[in-house]
């Protein structure tokens, strides 16, 4: 039973679930792995993850798998009462397969999340994994998959349950997406650090970036001009024609130059009266001392 | 914002020392949730209807010999509930101030059991426009700064970051402007002996942030699989927000105006009186009581006006700053208009 929910995770789960793995307990049956708990809310066909926590968990040296429930339970009303929109969706485990441990937690989370929600009926759970072991299938990359448990059987009987993968999109809202840009900058420094950049400076990186674009759109055109044929790409063709109809209208020379001369005013006598200001607070200063 | 109120009083025995930090270093993790809870309360519209501005705690560790605060988590203080009723108003602010420090107690127990560093090193709060002035961020700040020397507070201005900067400083208080807060004594003599004016009540340390390497890989990977959008400030209107911020200064400027004229007027009243004691008194009580009367009417005295004023400075700033932006991006577009132009009568 194909189900279309796809799930939507936060930049902030995957650095989070990073995080707790890189600070897991090194001792135990549990080493190198890391379990914790899903925020979020629920949409039309997609689950939105946007926040998570882990929680302390071990392995008995029987076998049996054992979570701290009350830590868990505190945890979520402490994430409540900050972001009330928010409820829990599922649980997060950092392992490259799944084994049976992972049953027997799915059933404590589905306990925990049933006694939370007020709807009648459970809302899907999902188990998000991270596979920090770099294996040799996954090149170097940090795979991220998600999971739905489902039943499955013959005959309408439902002989087991099966973990389903779903799709998994990355996505954030608007401030989060910035600033995982800045932080992204980090990656290509020695030091691993970036400093905190205002003025015109990301103006002038934003433009460079524009030209870059505008140079492969410019390859892009001559090398399909050149070779004549028509590939799928028709969507990139009117998108284009739209660009050039809107610089075309928007750009003509008397509009523009009366939308750049009324801003430009605006702007020159805001930026005059701020100055202005400044200099009467620093001129107020003397007058206190003395 | 809650107070240690114990600590308070054992504040007037603990001998200041030199605040050994000179940067602040962020790890990415705490970048990135401190954006997403402002964020999602600024989606679900719940920062117009609290009182509170949202704010919550940093953990971490300081770097003693290179001189750095490592910031490596933190979490998000619940807001207290607003009542509409009046009376019962202050009682539910009185339980909610204990309610929220064993809170934060036990949260950072919870840190300890998994690893997290559970020291507390500051606090942050989201400001519109950066004006972060107030005087709850200088008593918080006051509170943490005479426990630890190393307190900080980061302000986050979830406008200018919408528009493609993430803003993100730290500040800190001044031994001077610690000192004066601790003796809870601002009135324009003491200021004045200490030199201070509104731009030195508070340091601004510069900030970085820093990722560990498996970070590292994670945020590599991130890069291959999203979807780029192109950055939201190379629009052109961004007028809306221009005029909330100049219409916030223009009223800040009155407050700080109106409350620098009183406190002229006062000393210049109380200058006449003393000229007046010279002469032989005519009624004593009439001078007792215009004794009284020029005493500064805020509690805070010096202390109000300055936090006006930096509010005041912060808008402005904040004006002048995006207006060049503006400017900048003006030209650009007409530079680029212009191109397309010469390619046209070219062509």
């Amino acid at each position: 039973m194909a189900s279309p929910l796809t799930v939507k995770v936060h930049p902030l789960v995957l650095l989070t679930m990073v995080d707790s793995y890189e600070r897991r307990s090194k001792k135990g049956a549990t080493k190198d792995q890391a379990l914790g708990t899903l925020m979020g809310f629920y949409e039309k066909n997609v689950i939105q993850v946007t926040d998570c926590y882990a929680i302390p968990f071990r392995v008995t040296p029987g076998g049996m798998p054992e979570i701290d429930d009350a830590f868990n339970r505190e945890m979520y009303h402490a994430a409540r009462r900050t972001t009330p929109s928010e409820q829990m969706v599922g649980w997060f485990f950092t392992v490259s397969d799944l084994s049976s441990h992972c049953e027997q937690f799915h059933n404590y989370f589905s306990q925990v999340v049933s006694s939370f929600s007020v709807r009648r009926d459970q809302p899907p759970i999902v188990l998000l994994t991270l596979d920090v072991n770099f294996t040799e299938g996954s090149k170097g990359n940090l795979p991220i998959r998600a999971f739905l448990r489902s039943e499955c059987g013959l005959q309408k009987q439902s002989h087991a349950r099966v973990f389903q993968p779903l799709p998994v999109d990355i996505e954030g809202f608007q401030g989060e997406n910035v600033a995982l840009d800045l932080i992204m900058k980090g990656v290509y420094s020695n030091t691993r650090e970036t400093v905190l950049d205002v003025g015109l400076n990301p103006i002038a990186d934003g433009v460079d970036q524009m030209i870059q674009w505008l140079e492969r759109i410019l390859k892009y055109v001559d090398e399909v001009l050149a070779k004549e044929e028509l590939p799928e790409d028709s969507t990139i063709g009117r998108r284009l024609n739209e660009i050039v109809d809107t610089a075309a209208t928007l750009l003509q020379s008397d509009k523009r130059d009366n939308l750049i001369k009324n801003s430009l005013r605006d702007y020159t006598m805001i930026s005059y009266l701020a100055n202005l200001t400044n200099a009467q607070l620093a001129l107020e200063d003397p007058i206190i001392k003395s | 914002m809650f107070r240690f109120t114990s600590f308070a009083i054992m504040a007037d025995k603990i001998i200041l020392n030199e605040a050994k930090v000179k940067t602040v270093q962020l790890d990415c993790l705490v970048v990135m949730k401190i954006i997403k809870h402002v964020d999602s309360e600024f989606y679900s519209g719940m920062s117009e209807v609290a009182g509170e501005t949202c704010a919550g705690i940093l953990t971490g560790l300081i770097a003693a010999d290179d001189h750095r605060l490592e910031v490596t988590n933190c979490f998000p203080t619940p807001r207290s509930e607003v009542l509409i009723e009046g009376e019962e108003f202050s009682q539910g602010v009185l339980q909610n101030d204990d309610g929220k420090h064993t809170e934060i107690t036990d949260m950072l127990k919870r840190f300890r059991e998994m690893n997290i560093d559970y020291e507390l090193v500051g606090f942050y709060q989201a400001h519109k426009f950066g004006a972060c002035f107030t005087q709850e961020v200088i008593d918080s700040l006051v509170d943490y700064q005479t426990i630890f020397q190393d307190g900080v507070v980061i302000v986050y201005d979830p406008v200018r970051t919408r528009q493609g900067q993430v803003s993100l400083r730290a500040f800190r208080l001044t031994n001077k402007a610690l000192e004066l807060s601790i003796s809870g004594d601002w009135s324009p003599e003491a200021v004045a002996a200490a030199k201070l004016t509104h731009e030195t009540i508070l340091e601004e340390l510069p900030v970085v942030i820093k990722n560990s390497h498996l970070m590292n890989v994670m945020l590599s990977q991130l890069g291959l699989v999203r979807k780029t959008k192109p950055a939201p400030f190379l629009e052109l209107g961004t007028r809306r927000s221009l005029e909330k911020s100049y219409s916030k200064y223009v009223n800040e400027k009155q407050r700080y105006d109106a409350l620098l004229n009183s406190l002229i007027q006062k000393r210049q009243a109380e200058n006449d009186q003393r000229a007046q004691r010279n002469e032989p008194p005519l009624s004593l009580d009439e001078i007792k009581r215009q004794l009284k009367v020029p005493q500064l009417l805020t509690r805070g005295g010096m202390m109000d006006i300055f936090l006006n004023a930096s509010n005041a400075g912060a808008f402005a700033n904040y004006a002048s700053e995006v207006t060049n932006e503006n400017i900048a991006k003006l030209f650009i577009s007409e530079s680029v208009a212009n191109a397309v132009e010469e390619s046209h009568t070219r062509a």
